[in-house]
C-alpha cells in the first residue's frame, strides 16, 4: 500500500491509522446499505407498477402490503442517514480527540515535528473528507431511492417527516458534529464524558433547528373565513390561527373543545383563520437554509476548537 | 550535524524568572538558570519539586504562566524549535494499539526530512522487540525502549527525558544508559535528564540542575559545584557550630558524639583541625535535599545570559 503514490502521509496516515477499524467499518457498512437502498429503489418501482398503485383505483389490500413491506424498510434506513451526523459527533468527541488527551497520547504526537493546532486540523479535515465522501454519497442515494415513491403512497415518508434524512442538511450536519465533537472532546477531556457532552450538545442543536425550521424561508401563507382543515396534500402545514380585526395573529387561538370555529373567532374579535405552510416545492430551498446554517456552525465550532488547542495544557 | 549543535557558547535551555501555575499553587517560581548545549544535565529534585513541569514546559506542552523559557534560543515549541526536540513524559504515552513497527513509522511520518530510521530500528532491534507485537502487550521496559528509539530516532539537539530508566531491571538500565551516552556523544545532543535515582546519575551527567519547592537550588558543571562544596569532619564539641565556620556557608551539620560532619561551601581556608574532601554528587545532593533553606549556587556558565545583559 504504502508503494502507492496516492498513500496516505503524516498526520493523515496517522488519523487513519489510528481509526482503522472505524475506517473499514465505516466503508463496508457504507457499501452495503447503498447497495441495499439500489435495490430496494428498484423493488419499490417494481412493487408500485406491479400492483398498479399510482392508478386511479389502487386495491386497498395491496396499497396496505405495500405500506407494511416498504415503509418500515425506507424509514429504517433513512433513520441511518438522519444519526450519521450524531455518531460521526460522537467518534471525533470520544475516541478521536478526548482520549488522547485522556491517556496522554496527545503529548506523544505533540513533541514530534507538528504543532498541536495541525495535530487537530487533521482530525478535522480526515473525517470532514470521509463525511463529504461518503456521508454524500449516502444521502444522494437515500434520496433517489426515496424520492421513487409517490408521496400519497407512504405518509410517513412525506418530505417534511423526512427532512433530516434528504440533501444536503445530514452532511452538512455531520460537519457540525466534526467541529462541535472537537470542542467538545477539548473541553471535556474524558472519552464517555466528551461522547455524552457532544449528545446532549448536537441533540440541542437539531432541537433549536427543527423549531427554527419553517421559518428558515417565508412560508406561504392562506387566509380564509373558514377553519382550514391540517390534512391534505404534500405541503407541510405547520401552523394555523385567527387574525383579528386589529390584524393581530393569534395561532392555535384556545376556544374549548367543541366550540365551533365560528364563534371562535367571534369570541377572539376576529374575521379571517389563516393557514402557514411550505409547499412541497420549497423542500430544496428549506434544504439548503439549514444546511447553511449548519456549516456556519461547523466552521465556528472548528475555529473554536483550534483556539482551544493552542490554550495551555496543564 | 556535529560542528552546528557542538558550539561552545550556545545554549539549550535558559529560563528567567520562570514560574508555572498548577491547580493547588506554583509548581515553578521565580527560576532562573541557563544549560550550556551540548551537556548531559540532570535535573534532579524530590518528587513534587517541578521537574516534569519545567520539562514539559520546554518541550512546548504547556506554558509558562510567568517569565520566559528559551530553548535552543527559540520558544518552546516554536516552528523551528519542536522539530529540534524530543520529549519522553514520565509515564511513556505510546498508542497502545500500534504495532512496534507502526510506532516507529509515526516517526518517520511526523517528522518528516529529520527521522533516522537506522538509529530508531537499531535500539529496537537491540532489545529484540518483535515488530509486529502490540505496544500494549509489551513489557514495561520494552516500552521505554520504544519510547527511547522514538526519542533517537528524530535526530534531536535537545532530548529531554522524564524518569526515563524508573522502570527498568538494573542490566537494562545500564544498557540504556550507554545508548543514551552513546548518542549524546556521537551527536552532540544535549540531555537533560530528570531522575531521583541519584545512583544512576553519577559518572553520566556532567551538568546538575537541582530544583526544590519550585525553585533552583544548584545549577552549573558538576566538577565545579563539587570543588565548591567540602565534607569536613572533626571533633567538636557542644551544640552550636563551630565559629571557624562563620565566614562560609554551611549546607548541613551533624553532630554524632563528639564528631562533627559538615557539608561546607568554603570562602576561603578553613581554620581549625579539621579533615576536608570533595563530596560525592550523591552526598551534595543529599546535603541539599535535606536542607532546602540552604542558598542556591549558580556556576558562572548556569547563569541566564539574558538576565545579565539586561542587569
Amino acid at each position: 500500500m504504502s508503494s502507492l503514490t496516492l498513500a496516505p502521509r503524516g498526520l493523515t496516515w496517522l488519523v487513519l491509522r489510528q481509526r482503522r477499524g472505524a475506517v473499514w467499518t465505516g466503508l463496508a457498512g457504507l457499501f452495503v446499505v447503498v447497495v441495499q437502498l439500489v435495490i430496494l429503489r428498484f423493488a419499490l418501482l417494481d412493487a408500485v407498477e406491479r400492483h398498479d398503485l399510482t392508478g386511479p383505483d389502487p386495491s386497498a389490500g395491496a396499497l396496505a402490503d405495500f405500506r407494511a413491506s416498504y415503509g418500515d424498510v425506507l424509514h429504517y434506513n433513512g433513520l441511518l442517514v438522519q444519526y450519521l451526523p450524531l455518531v460521526v459527533a460522537m467518534i471525533v468527541a470520544g475516541p478521536m480527540v478526548a482520549r488522547e488527551l485522556e491517556s496522554g497520547t496527545y503529548k506523544l504526537a505533540w513533541t514530534q515535528s507538528v504543532t498541536p493546532a495541525r495535530w487537530l486540523l487533521a482530525k478535522l479535515a480526515v473525517p470532514a473528507v470521509a463525511v463529504l465522501a461518503g456521508g454524500s454519497l449516502l444521502s444522494a442515494v437515500y434520496t433517489w431511492t426515496w424520492s421513487a415513491v409517490p408521496h400519497e403512497l407512504l405518509p410517513g415518508q412525506l418530505w417534511y417527516h423526512s427532512f433530516d434524512m434528504l440533501g444536503p442538511a445530514p452532511v452538512a450536519g455531520a460537519l457540525a458534529g466534526i467541529g462541535l465533537g472537537a470542542v467538545a472532546g477539548l473541553l471535556v477531556r474524558r472519552t464517555t464524558g466528551a461522547m455524552a457532552a457532544v449528545l446532549v450538545g448536537y441533540g440541542l442543536l437539531g432541537f433549536a433547528l427543527g423549531r427554527l425550521r419553517p421559518r428558515l424561508i417565508p412560508p406561504w401563507t392562506e387566509t380564509t373565513p373558514e377553519m382550514p382543515g391540517l390534512a391534505g396534500d404534500d405541503a407541510w402545514r405547520f401552523e394555523r390561527g385567527i387574525i383579528t380585526r386589529a390584524g393581530e395573529r393569534l395561532a392555535e387561538p384556545d376556544c374549548g373543545i367543541g366550540v365551533a370555529p365560528a364563534r371562535c373567532l367571534a369570541e377572539h374579535d376576529a374575521d379571517r383563520w389563516y393557514l402557514d405552510y411550505h409547499p412541497a416545492s420549497h423542500l430544496w430551498p428549506l434544504e439548503w437554509a439549514e444546511a447553511g446554517i449548519l456549516l456556519a456552525v461547523a466552521a465556528l465550532a472548528g475555529a473554536a476548537a483550534l483556539r482551544l488547542v493552542r490554550r495551555p495544557l496543564p | 550535524m556535529t560542528d552546528l549543535t557542538f558550539l561552545p557558547g550556545r545554549t539549550a535551555l535558559e529560563a528567567v524568572g520562570l514560574g508555572a501555575r498548577h491547580r493547588r499553587g506554583w509548581a515553578l517560581r521565580d527560576c532562573s538558570f541557563r544549560v550550556p548545549a551540548g551537556r548531559v544535565c540532570a535535573l534532579v529534585g524530590p518528587n513534587g519539586a517541578g521537574k516534569s513541569t519545567l520539562l514539559s514546559v520546554a518541550a512546548g506542552l504547556r506554558r509558562a504562566d510567568e517569565g520566559a523559557l528559551a530553548v535552543l534560543d527559540g520558544a518552546p515549541g516554536g516552528p523551528g524549535v519542536r522539530p529540534r526536540v524530543s520529549y519522553l513524559a514520565q509515564e511513556k504515552p505510546l498508542y497502545p494499539y500500534f504495532t512496534v513497527e507502526d510506532t516507529l513509522r509515526m516517526g518517520r511520518e511526523l517528522n518528516p526530512g529529520r527521522w533516522d530510521a537506522a538509529a530508531a530500528e537499531r535500539l529496537v532491534k537491540e532489545g529484540n522487540l518483535p515488530p509486529h507485537a502490540r505496544v500494549g502487550q509489551l513489557s514495561g521496559g520494552q516500552r521505554t525502549r520504544l519510547a527511547l528509539a522514538l526519542a533517537f530516532g528524530k535526530r534531536p539537539e535537545l532530548l529531554l527525558l522524564d524518569e526515563p530508566m524508573s522502570d527498568l531491571d538494573p542490566l537494562v538500565r545500564h544498557e540504556m544508559t550507554a545508548a543514551l551516552m552513546t548518542e549524546a556523544a556521537e551527536n552532540a545532543t544535549t540531555i537533560v535528564l530528570a531522575s531521583h535515582v541519584l545512583a544512576e546519575l553519577e559518572g553520566v551527567c556532567d551538568y546538575l540542575l537541582l530544583v526544590g519547592d519550585g525553585r533552583v537550588r544548584l545549577a552549573g558543571e558538576v566538577e565545579d559545584l563539587l570543588s565548591a562544596h567540602r565534607v569536613v569532619v572533626g571533633r567538636h564539641e557542644g551544640g552550636a557550630p563551630p565559629r571557624s565556620f562563620a565566614a562560609h556557608t554551611v549546607i548541613s551539620s551533624r553532630t554524632t558524639g563528639r564528631q562533627l560532619t559538615a557539608m561546607i561551601r568554603p570562602e576561603g581556608p578553613i581554620a581549625g583541625q579539621w579533615e576536608t574532601e570533595e563530596p560525592s554528587l550523591e552526598d551534595l545532593l543529599l546535603a541539599h535535599l535535606r536542607n532546602p533553606g540552604a542558598p542556591s549556587l549558580l556556576t558562572p556558565s548556569a547563569e541566564p545570559r539574558s538576565r545579565k545583559a539586561a542587569a
